[in-house]
């Protein structure tokens, strides 16, 4: 009896998959890979543009020995 | 047309593998679907741009005493409740100031600057990757060294495209339990290991550096086994910097690291067969010195970012001879 109600279960969950996947797949965007990125055109970079006026932190100790 | 108009993208820098729609950016905050293409909007504009002691990266066996031409942008794939930069790391790049620094200007800054090596640092320089990638290569052309601090968060095919133009990097390994990455940092640990094998097979000069953290990751069982995969797979000659936390960003509910757990930490590694190992973050006599792996005679004296005496003689223990392992010239 076990067998024959799991049979059957699956039997109903395979051809739900096999109506709905389709229409599953359809609705899912196009995706596209990509591992690098372009550099961006005139007007795509984003910040708040600034002076260019490196930041010289402590300084280092000179060469010894 | 290609079509491409409302095509998602799936960003594969990074083991983040971001699925980014138009209009949107990745979970760095800079990398943008604009109309289909995916633009790395911060290309050649650095929110900041030092020039650093080298020792302040760390990087204690690269030209010790000399200055770094030190740039990032914004933003970061990782978000550790605990970062020092996040006014930086987590914002997105429209609400910053950027400065214009194109790839091919930056060794004149450099050499301005009388910087011998520029590091792609602060943020993240993975996730600024085609910035990092042609500002490394222009800095090689001009003879200039190129340093990367990074979480060593990426995937392997660009970090083996990028290391053929990397001199050295100081590589965080946060953790060594993959519970850790994700609850604190939302991230994963194998990615970070398999970086660090990559750069050391792909002979960059490789330096590690452990945030000690309270109560997260500094039991003894975690810092002996992290001493230990170091030892094992990088090699008993790289430098281990056991950092000091302080509380930031989001997590300032745990207390700095004590100086006694920063010592345990350096014992542990020292016992593990570790040659060079320092304290970071502290304010200790011997912290930052580096001794000879021979004999044990002090080679360099170091004070914060400060120098106090360099004994190496080309690279080597004056004492006895012993080469010691870095890039000196």
């Amino acid at each position: 009896m076990d067998i024959a109600r799991r049979t059957f279960t699956h039997m109903v969950l395979a051809a739900a998959a096999a109506v709905l996947c389709p229409v599953l797949r359809r609705a899912r965007p196009a995706v596209r890979r990509v591992r690098y990125a372009e550099r961006p055109h005139r007007g795509e970079c984003r910040g708040v543009p600034a002076p260019l006026a490196p930041e010289e932190t402590a300084r280092p100790g000179a060469w010894i020995g | 047309m290609c079509g491409c108009d409302a095509m998602t993208l799936q960003c594969e820098l990074c083991p983040k593998n971001c699925l980014i729609a138009p209009g949107q950016s990745g979970e760095c905050r800079i990398r943008v679907n604009i109309d289909g293409r995916l633009v790395a909007v911060t290309y050649g504009r650095p929110c900041a741009v030092h020039v650093d002691p080298i020792e302040k990266k760390p990087l204690f066996h690269v030209l010790p005493g000399s200055t770094i031409l030190s740039l990032a942008t914004v933003g970061c794939n990782l978000h550790c409740k605990n970062c020092q930069n996040w006014e930086i790391s987590q914002e997105d790049p429209e609400n910053l100031p950027a400065k214009e620094l194109p790839p091919g200007d930056i060794p004149g800054l450099a050499r301005q600057y009388a910087c011998q090596s520029v590091a792609y640092t602060y943020t993240e320089p993975v996730v600024f990757y085609e910035y990092t990638l042609d500002g490394c290569r222009q800095a090689h052309d001009a003879g200039l060294r190129t340093a990367l601090v990074t979480a060593g968060y990426i995937n392997r095919e660009p970090f083996e495209r990028l290391a053929p133009y990397v001199d050295a990097a100081n590589i965080d390994l946060k953790s060594m339990s993959g519970a850790f990455y994700r609850d604190i940092c939302e991230g994963s640990l194998a990615p970070v290991l398999s970086t660090l094998e990559t750069a050391k097979a792909a002979g960059i000069w490789v330096e590690v550096t452990n945030l000690v953290i309270p109560t997260l990751n500094d039991s003894e069982a975690e810092l002996r086994k992290l001493c230990q995969w170091v030892a094992a797979n990088l090699g008993r000659e790289t430098p281990l910097h056991f950092s000091r936390f302080h509380p930031a960003y989001r997590m300032k509910n745990l207390p700095p690291t004590p100086a006694d757990t920063l010592d345990r930490a350096r014992e542990i590694a020292r016992a593990e067969g570790l040659y060079y190992v320092y304290i970071g973050n502290v304010t200790r006599e011997d912290a930052e010195n580096t001794y000879c792996s021979g004999c044990g005679a002090l080679l360099i004296e170091r004070q914060r970012y400060t120098i106090r005496e360099n004994r190496l003689r080309d690279g080597a223990c004056p004492s006895c001879g012993m080469k010691v392992h870095g890039i000196w010239t």
